[in-house]
């Protein structure tokens, strides 16, 4: 019982895992598609929330957002 | 048989192992790859002389294809091939999407259909002008003046062109018209005279995947192109002819894992001709990219209701820029991205 814990725990960390690497991908892509604009795009937060029906929390979704468009190579803040 | 020297290998001692194996009245190739030799050897190799070159310093590893292709196989590089077509690169972690329709139709069709694509995302433009059709009676294609057509709509988004050529008389014509890539369709696969001609222009050509061929002859096909001196072949799975009639043909992607085993050449799938159901073509391209696949070839059509040739398999301009969204965030999960369009030149500035 303990090890089927364990292999679940471990199976769990590798999905973890590659899902991290899916997000990151993502968002040097989106940073990519931007990076060729000079021009700022807002994320329809709206549209996002009415979509967001699972676990994650609406909440947080704002600021996920926001820290994904202040990373963007397009959208980078100069001011520090 | 593929010898895999250590990088930084002195060139006399390169020349001297080739000289050993040329001595022996063996066959050579040496790859283009710039981070270390390596040397194919064409012929059937006598054991004895395996095991001296074995036994070198300069030989890393000595591997052996599955078949009868050397310059085409993965251990001929050391990573896969990204392949420039007109300016466009393919491969090696940039994803492309080839679209336009079937055949060249007339000015107005193929203008719109260019700029649909460009609009999309798609990064070449594709148009049949020398058709090649099961039905003597159905719609051949302009011929030369199709390819005046495909350049001009290619020129004007600034994409590069590829268009099927269907024998070795027809290759001036491309030349004429730069053709950035000369297709060599399904059911020319195996005409070897034609790979042996087109080979010879030294232009990126995109490789289909014959009706019934297996891997290995595919592979074998592209080995004809690289022996006769091009090495910038695509291959692109079309599907092949299978038992199940529900579809235009079968999508085989099994052939992406294991091609990306066998050979360094890029992949492209064409779910248009392998689904021949425009439904289909969106699920499939996702299930490609997710694959592997380096880029899809789909056909598009701004009226497909009156297209001249495959209008029922042909997607509408809309639904193209969703396939080539899809293509972005599929190929970006696997660590891949779109490659760039072709910038529009500078106009020249009177000063």
């Amino acid at each position: 019982m303990q090890s089927e814990n364990l292999d679940l725990l471990a199976q769990t960390r590798r999905h973890l895992a590659f899902l991290d690497r899916a997000l990151l991908n993502l968002m040097e892509e989106r940073s990519r598609l931007l990076s060729a604009l000079d021009q700022t795009l807002d994320t329809n937060l709206d549209d996002l929330l009415m979509r967001a029906n699972g676990d994650f929390d609406p909440e947080a979704l704002g600021a996920v957002f926001e820290a994904i468009s202040a990373g963007c190579h397009g959208q980078r803040r100069s001011a520090r | 048989m593929i010898l895999r020297l250590w990088p930084g290998t002195m060139e006399d001692r390169v020349s001297a192992i080739v000289e050993l194996m040329e001595k022996s009245g063996l066959r050579t190739s040496r790859s283009p790859e710039p981070a270390r030799p390596i040397i194919a050897v064409l012929d059937a190799c006598p054991e004895e002389l395996a095991e001296r070159l074995r036994a070198m310093a300069e030989v890393e590893s000595i591997e052996h294809p599955l078949g009868a292709w050397r310059r085409v196989d993965r251990s001929f590089r050391d990573c896969p091939s990204q392949i420039s077509v007109g300016g466009v690169a393919v491969g090696r972690g940039s994803v492309v999407v080839i679209a336009g329709p079937c055949s060249v139709e007339n000015e107005d069709q193929m203008r719109s259909a260019a700029r649909c694509a460009r609009r999309a995302g798609a990064h070449i433009l594709r148009g049949g002008a020398f058709k090649p059709r099961t039905s003597p009676y159905a719609f051949q294609g302009l011929g030369r003046e199709g390819l005046y057509l495909l350049k001009q709509a290619g020129l004007a988004e600034a994409m590069p062109i590829v268009s099927e050529i269907m024998d070795a008389a027809q290759l001036p014509d491309f030349l004429d018209h730069d053709v950035d890539c000369l297709q060599i369709g399904a059911r020319n696969m195996q005409n070897f005279t034609l790979l042996k001609k087109v080979a010879s222009a030294r232009r990126p050509v995109l490789l289909k995947r014959g009706l019934s061929a297996t891997i290995s002859e595919w592979l074998q096909s592209a080995e004809y192109l690289a022996a006769h001196g091009c090495d910038d072949v695509i291959l692109c799975e079309r599907g092949i002819r299978t038992f199940e009639p529900a579809t235009r043909n079968t999508l085989d992607l099994t052939v992406l894992p294991l091609l990306q085993q066998w050979s360094h050449l890029p992949i492209l799938v064409d779910p248009s001709h392998a689904a021949g159901i425009p439904g289909l073509i969106p699920p499939l391209a996702r299930a490609a990219l997710a694959a592997g696949a380096d880029g899809l070839a789909v056909e598009v059509h701004p009226r497909p209701e009156v297209a001249k040739s495959d209008g029922n398999q042909a997607l509408l301009p809309g639904e193209l820029a969703g396939l080539v969204a899809d293509a972005r965030v599929y190929a970006a999960v696997g660590g891949r991205h779109l490659a760039r369009q072709n910038q529009f030149p500078v106009p020249a500035q009177n000063s």
